[in-house]
């Protein structure tokens, strides 16, 4: 995982990146429990998506099948059991959000990381192909700089992803939001990519923006 | 963003049509989409497809949550996640759900797909395993990864299906077989899940098998041994390792002790042959295994002189002393040729623990605090409807979906 993270994703932006994503729909989500008439317990309205509940999730939204996964990211430590320190224990044991804390957000990010680079690498896979298929404003995106790779094209790609990834997202933010965090996201990741050319690939970017959609509480929470 | 703008046009006039349609009596029914899609994800576990969507919006305008709970049950990740969930926190002493696959959990994942009845997870000489013929065709055990056969010594066949993902609601791929057949167990020896190997790591290995029986009520009839502890019925099966007189008062033993030891011990002889111990494997080795021995095992000796004079275990009769009492409310019944208050063997014992009332309860319970993340205590509302949910689960045979179909019902709308 930190191999992949390095060669593919400098850690620190992956993190920053699904972090706002998730605290930018966070705040839409998590409403304050009211107690229901009758019981000393306030109602669980949201719900937080357990360790093979996140995986069933990503692996579905992304098309990418668990045994893909768990073979490109050494499957023994990233699911290992109860008495290991791999990701299983770093999500969610349950449904209730009572179990959920922040520090499992980077555990999610983490998670999400290898089925968006499988997910890309599927796109990009076919040559030009797919990603045309799927995404016709894309044209010709497989010998496009990250000069190419602009607002237009990013405002599109989000309206795709939030279509794709967000769809059964109750409370999710508005398009608009969305965009605007995302652009945000895109212009510091060109700053902290431009030096790196290995980096600074319009890939790299989808992988990120995959990352922020596939990491937020839209799909964590429910 | 035209999408957006079409899918909440869409909305608006699904649920103008519910309300045009409706009448007083169907309005309360209709769903709205964002109900149906979460009545969809609490049984799934994932959010649905878009073919879904569509699918459920039709539902939740005829206000068929039921509906949407039986298409969400059709997704492969109920058996992966849910279920999986559901099950797991029955393995384990600490009740965490959160572990590997393993055959107890795969056993009771079977159950509810095939539509076993429910009650035979605690009885049935029953197990399933991954099928090798068919796994071996399909990634990624057809590309280089070997296939961990099963093996009633250790849990890397089911840790494998788990890691990899394999779909658990296949039929073809986890196929039913027998705990006898697959291990040193005779047939008369097993009880459904609590005689699997990972039960017996958890409630068999070392102690004096006083585990299997409080874990047979915690696990199915949701009563932990302080909501079961009675001192007004007699100890005269209370065994010789639990002193009397604990510092030099006998008062704590009556008041205390004996609460739990009285019904506990009573019904422990159940489990009086049977053992987690290391057992040889073909190349020499040992591993522990659930074994079935002849006599009664040494655990039932331990710190025999503690007590002389209290009960020595000499077979595996049982007694249910807990039919009398504050615990009569669990619903004792006769079931099948079993009657509910003596018996022979831990088969015998786990028909009358899944023939009472407590059992479908207590399933409806834990089903409740899956879909609907609620935990104890449980209002009166609640436990009303878990004696409706159970006794939907009795008239449908214990098909075990109906579980999800009617818990979900509860936390419609939230």
């Amino acid at each position: 995982m930190k191999v992949y993270l390095q060669t593919r994703l400098p850690p620190q932006i992956a993190f920053q990146i699904a972090l706002m994503a998730f605290s930018c729909s966070c705040s839409k989500v998590v409403d304050a429990p009211q107690p229901a008439e009758g019981r000393s317990i306030p109602p669980e309205r949201v719900n937080v998506r357990s360790f093979d509940q996140m995986h069933e999730t990503m692996s579905a939204l992304t098309g990418i099948p668990i045994h893909n996964i768990a073979k490109t990211n050494q499957a023994e430590s990233t699911f290992n059991g109860i008495s290991g320190n791999g990701l299983r224990n770093q999500l969610p044991q349950g449904n209730s959000l009572k179990q959920f804390s922040a520090a499992q957000q980077g555990a999610i990010v983490q998670l999400a990381a290898p089925y968006c680079d499988a997910y890309v690498d599927k796109l990009l896979s076919n040559s030009a192909q797919m990603l045309e298929e799927k995404f016709p404003f894309m044209a010709g995106f497989s010998n496009s700089t990250s000069q190419d790779f602009t607002n237009s094209k990013i405002e599109k790609l989000t309206g795709s992803f939030y279509d794709h990834f967000w769809a059964a997202c109750r409370n999710r933010p508005s398009i608009d939001e969305t965009q605007n965090e995302i652009s945000k996201l895109m212009a510091g990741l060109k700053i902290e990519f431009e030096d790196d050319s290995e980096l600074n690939k319009p890939s790299n970017y989808i992988r990120v923006m995959c990352v922020a959609f596939l990491s937020s509480s839209c799909v964590s929470i429910y | 963003m035209l999408l957006l703008i079409m899918q909440k046009i869409k909305r608006i006039l699904t649920l103008a049509s519910c309300l045009y349609f409706a009448t007083f009596a169907q309005l309360a029914l209709c769903l709205s989409l964002e109900s149906g899609i979460n009545v969809y994800q609490r049984v799934a576990g994932v959010p649905p497809t878009s073919e879904e969507i569509s699918e459920i919006e039709s539902l939740a305008n005829s206000g068929d949550y039921r509906a949407i709970a039986r298409l969400a049950m059709k997704n492969k990740s109920f058996y992966r996640s849910t279920l999986k969930y559901w099950a797991s926190a029955m393995t384990n002493v600490t009740q965490l759900p959160s572990v590997d696959l393993n055959d107890f959990s795969a056993t009771v994942i079977g159950i509810f797909r095939d539509e076993v009845p429910l009650k035979e997870m605690l009885y049935e000489d029953i197990l399933y395993i991954g099928n090798s013929t068919e796994l071996v065709k399909i990634a990624p055990f057809n590309a280089g990864v070997t296939l961990k056969a099963y093996s009633d010594a250790d849990n890397n066949h089911y840790r494998q299906l788990d890691i990899y993902g394999v779909d658990l609601s296949d039929p073809n791929l986890l196929i039913r077989t027998t705990q006898s057949g697959r291990s040193i167990l005779p047939p008369e020896a097993t009880m459904g899940v609590m005689t699997t190997r990972t039960a017996g790591l958890a409630f068999l290995k070392d102690g004096t098998n006083r585990r299997m029986v409080r874990f047979s009520m915690v696990n199915f009839h949701c009563r932990d041994m302080e909501q079961l502890h009675d001192i007004t019925i007699p100890d005269y099966r209370v065994r010789q390792d639990v002193p009397r007189n604990a510092g030099g008062d006998s008062s704590t033993y009556i008041t205390k002790c004996a609460g739990c030891h009285a019904g506990m011990d009573a019904l422990a002889g159940a489990f009086a042959l049977h053992d987690f111990v290391p057992t040889r494997n073909p190349d020499n080795t040992f591993s522990n295994r659930v074994i079935y021995l002849p006599t009664v095992a040494n655990k039932f000796f331990r710190n025999d002189f503690t007590y002389p004079d209290g009960h020595v275990t000499l077979n595996e009769s049982w007694i249910n002393l807990w039919t009398r009492g504050q615990n009569a409310d669990l619903g004792w019944r006769f079931s099948g040729d079993e009657n509910p208050y003596t018996g022979t063997g831990a088969k015998a014992l786990g028909v009358v623990l899944a023939g009472a009332k407590a059992f479908s309860v207590c399933m409806a319970q834990r089903t409740y605090t899956q879909v609907c993340g609620r935990t104890a205590p449980f209002d009166d509302g609640e436990k009303l409807a878990f004696t409706r949910i159970a006794n939907v689960l009795e008239s449908s045979n214990y098909n075990g979906k109906v579980l999800f179909e009617e818990s979900v019902g509860l936390c419609v709308g939230e």
